[in-house]
């Protein structure tokens, strides 16, 4: 895998700078060092005439998304999101998703039978959850800066070779969530929070892309007993496809 | 044993501290110019040294004495911007002309005193007004008010009383600018002081200068004139070396310049000099590298293919990168081994020995500034031993987006070419139609440019325009391409460049003259110093516009030649075309004129495999191969050697 910035690279080739230079001094530098090392990273960018750019550029992406290490819920959302991309690797994007919230796998109601002892383990129904258990999310909205400073390209067996990027995000989100009534079952309640995250995207042609994203939402989420509160740190999985307006882009 | 008469003895003390004095007086007076004209009057100034070394720091200005002039000039010698190496030229250099200071055994005359009632007052040096007054100078210059030292000697030299004291305000006044960068102007008055002659106190300095100099400015090549003025005569032995060199360059030039209006008995001669010159550099210099590169191109102008192999080899040894050099060393050197490589690379391809070239045309460095000439050269190579792939590939390179305003219009005309022999006709006319799109224009401008009788610093004031304009739409985002292409064209003329470089660096000057304070910049000095950089400026436009105007019509012919070329091609490959057609309505459709090629993407265990998909990655730049997938129906794969 080559990365078009220098951060990986850094990281990657830092420890044979010693080797490097005994190197050097024979006259002898390999021709990954001399990419690093040579005239040419003074005047040229990594790369030109890129297979895809996004500046400029709109960016709509339906997407799935699964909740992930669920406790008592898991989530199912589906939605989409809209970035502007003003820079190469700068992005504005509002997102937004519809969430089914079921009831998690993990999630077990265990009762001990008083005679035998004996500890049974079930399934809860989602009435027995509904507004008891935390993270019943319903509807997802935020605003998130991308970042993405790489661009690269993936050799798949020497056979098959497909470019992506790198980004990050971050920003604020909205989550609608079912929190604990008074009266028993659950109410629509409203949380602000923010999102984290890392994506990437590989590039089929100049105008679609398979995104995939893996998010940490934080939010405080109501929960029982009444009138407490625990802040929540759900991960969320996203996979979708990206489509690129316009369609075609042109080099500056 | 014997006693010693005490006369004898009182003698021999005298004799030991007579003996004695000169050695103090040469390093009192290091970096001191010793002068033939005040002789009798240094012998008592250097005596007056030894008291006065330490109090003359805290002196004032206006008292200033012999002591200062010393200390200033040993300073002066060694320019704090000098290179290292400058600094223990300079150091050692009065060392040779201290006896000169000791000499004078007249008893020196008694000073008259000072005009001005100030100076008698303070005047306990016993110098003379004059001397005094040439002294302030000295002390500004000393005190790094370089402007205000070069005002004050230059009102001294005007001063007709002060004739004698004339070329000493001339030394400090030339010293001075160079002290304020106006390197060009510093020469200029080094020059004259050098044009009073070999016998004037501050001859063997003012050559000295001239490296200092030299060093400092981007074209070395300005002070080769005043260089060959001197070459009679001897030069410090620390410049020597450098000297012999920077002769035998301007030999050079001037043998190229002969043959360039077809006088090849004079340039016969020239480059014998430059010959001769090259075996007086000692192996141990550090021009030594330089110079056999000078003397491989002479022996390739006449075609002694074997010397100059040897001598561009010996230039390789020598650059051989090695970690005791300096940056500046290692940078220069670093440079050199690439035109020794490519200087060995074209004459291997000359001798039709296409893969010893190509061999050495790897040798160059990657992104250097030979790179892509030697890209371009080595496809040329490649083209010729049939390893056609290898050839597209360096093309791809050159086509890359970063070098898209190089000036290579043969690169089109040889991919053509390869398209042709491998029967891909489209491709081929397709080519030939992009080099028609970008070059016609070009050759368009250049005729425009070249057909109408010009003076020959016209051609220079166009390409300034150029410049110019490009700067300015280079700022707002937009540049004119076919203009640019004319500049780089002119530009890939590395003499061009130089005179080119040097003109901007002149024009510098002249407009840090106006940023300077009221006092200098409406000087008399200045007006006198701005003529002198017109005049400087002038004789450089004039040889820039001579070699411009050379080029430029030096290139339209070599495109005129491509384009008829071109024309060419196009004319074979309709041919072949119409030809091949006639034989599919022959066969009745059933002819192919390409057929699919074996190939292989498989690579090296030490290489890896990416396929090149109109994306650019730097890493990958010089790397590219070609895979024609298609070819002539006769042939099975697509290069002579199997790719």
């Amino acid at each position: 895998m080559r990365l078009g910035q220098v951060a990986f690279a850094l990281a990657l080739f830092a420890s044979p700078v010693f080797a490097q230079s005994s190197e050097q001094e024979a006259g002898d530098v390999s021709e990954v060092d001399k990419d690093r090392l040579g005239p040419l990273r003074e005047r040229i960018p990594p790369v030109s005439g890129q297979a895809f750019l996004k500046k400029g550029r709109f960016e709509f992406s339906p997407s799935a998304t699964l909740s992930m290490r669920d406790a008592f819920f898991t989530k199912y959302i589906i939605g989409g999101a809209l970035t502007y991309h003003p820079l190469e690797t700068l992005g504005v994007s509002l997102r937004l998703g519809y969430s089914f919230p079921v009831v998690s796998g993990n999630a077990q109601i265990c009762t001990v039978d008083p005679v035998t002892l004996a500890r049974t383990c079930r399934s809860p129904t989602f009435s027995q959850v509904d507004g008891r258990a935390p993270g019943q999310i319903n509807l997802l909205g935020g605003l998130d800066l991308q970042w993405a400073p790489i661009y690269g390209k993936i050799s798949l067996f020497a056979e098959k070779f497909l470019r992506f990027d790198l980004y990050g995000i971050g920003g604020a989100a909205a989550v609608r969530y079912a929190g604990p009534s008074p009266d028993g079952g659950s109410t629509p309640k409203t949380a602000i929070g923010g999102n984290v995250g890392l994506g990437t995207r590989f590039f089929f042609n100049p105008w679609m892309t398979l995104r995939l994203e893996v998010r940490d939402l934080i939010y405080n989420e109501q929960v029982l007993p009444i009138g407490t509160s625990s802040l929540r740190q759900q991960l969320l999985f996203e996979l979708g496809f990206s489509f690129f307006f316009p369609t075609r882009f042109s080099e500056s | 044993m014997k006693t010693v008469p005490r006369w004898l003895s009182l003698a021999a003390v005298s004799l030991a501290l007579f003996a004695a004095l000169p050695a103090f007086a040469q390093t009192s007076f290091e970096g001191l110019d010793s002068s033939t004209q005040s002789k009798g009057k240094k012998k008592k100034k250097q005596r007056k040294t030894s008291a006065s070394s330490k109090k003359r720091a805290k002196r004032g200005r206006a008292q200033p004495d012999n002591a200062t002039v010393a200390a200033s000039n040993k300073e002066t010698a060694a320019p704090a911007s000098a290179p290292a190496s400058d600094v223990k030229q300079a150091v050692s250099a009065p060392a040779v002309e201290a006896p000169k200071a000791e000499a004078p055994k007249k008893p020196e005359p008694i000073p008259k005193p000072a005009a001005t009632l100030t100076f008698d007052a303070v005047d306990l040096t016993g110098k003379s007004a004059e001397r005094q007054r040439l002294d302030v100078a000295v002390q500004q210059f000393k005190q790094q008010q370089y402007e205000l030292a070069a005002l004050t000697a230059y009102e001294l030299m005007r001063d007709p009383k002060l004739l004698a004291l004339q070329l000493d305000a001339h030394y400090v006044l030339a010293k001075s600018l160079y002290r304020m960068g106006m390197y060009h102007s510093s020469l200029g008055e080094f020059s004259k002081i050098l044009a009073k002659g070999p016998q004037t106190k501050f001859f063997k300095n003012g050559l000295e200068w001239l490296f200092f100099i030299s060093h400092k400015t981007t074209n070395e090549a300005v002070i080769l004139e005043e260089i060959a003025k001197y070459s009679n005569f001897e030069f410090p032995a620390q410049f020597r070396g450098e000297f012999r060199y920077l002769l035998a360059r301007y030999h050079f030039v001037r043998g190229k310049a002969l043959d360039a209006i077809d006088q090849r008995g004079e340039a016969n001669k020239s480059f014998d000099q430059v010959k001769a010159l090259i075996l007086t550099v000692p192996k141990s210099d550090p021009f030594y590298a330089r110079a056999k590169y000078l003397e491989g191109l002479a022996y390739f102008r006449e075609d002694n293919a074997q010397t100059a192999l040897e001598s561009m080899k010996e230039v390789v040894r020598i650059t051989r990168p090695n970690s005791s050099k300096s940056d500046v060393e290692a940078k220069l050197d670093k440079e050199l081994r690439q035109l020794a490589f490519m200087q060995l690379a074209r004459t291997h391809y000359g001798h039709r020995q296409n893969r010893n070239a190509i061999y050495y045309y790897g040798k160059v460095e990657r992104g250097g500034t030979q790179w892509l000439e030697s890209l371009f050269e080595s496809a040329w190579a490649n083209y010729r031993v049939a390893q056609y792939e290898q050839s597209l590939g360096n093309l791809i390179t050159l086509a890359a987006p970063f070098f898209r305003d190089e000036y290579f219009p043969e690169a089109l005309i040889l991919k053509a070419v390869i398209y042709y022999e491998n029967c891909r006709y489209r491709e081929a006319r397709s080519t030939l139609e992009d080099f028609e799109r970008i070059y016609l224009p070009v050759h368009d401008q250049l005729e425009t440019m070249t057909k109408r009788e010009r003076d020959s610093s016209e051609y220079y004031q166009i390409l300034s325009d150029i410049q110019k304009k490009i700067r300015t739409s280079a700022a707002k985002g937009n540049t004119d391409a076919i203009l640019d292409k004319i500049l780089r064209l002119a530009l890939s003329d590395k003499d061009f460049k130089k005179t080119n470089d040097s003109i901007l660096e002149l024009e510098s000057e002249v407009d840090s003259i106006g940023k300077r304070g009221d006092t200098f910049r409406y000087s008399d000095l200045a007006k006198t110093l701005l003529e002198g950089l017109k005049t400087e400026r002038q004789a450089l436009v004039k040889r820039g516009g001579i070699m411009a105007k050379g080029k430029l019509e030096t290139e339209l012919a070599e495109l005129k030649r491509l384009l008829t070329n071109g024309l060419r091609i196009k004319f074979e490959t309709t041919t072949k075309e119409k030809e091949f057609l006639e034989d599919q309505l022959r066969a009745g459709g059933r002819q192919e004129i390409v057929k699919k090629y074996r190939y292989s993407v498989a690579v090296s265990d030490e290489q890896l495999y990416w396929p090149y998909e109109g994306e650019y990655w730097r890493d990958e730049l010089g790397t590219y191969q070609y895979t024609l997938t298609k070819g002539c129906a006769e042939r099975q794969v697509a290069s002579g050697s199997g790719g």
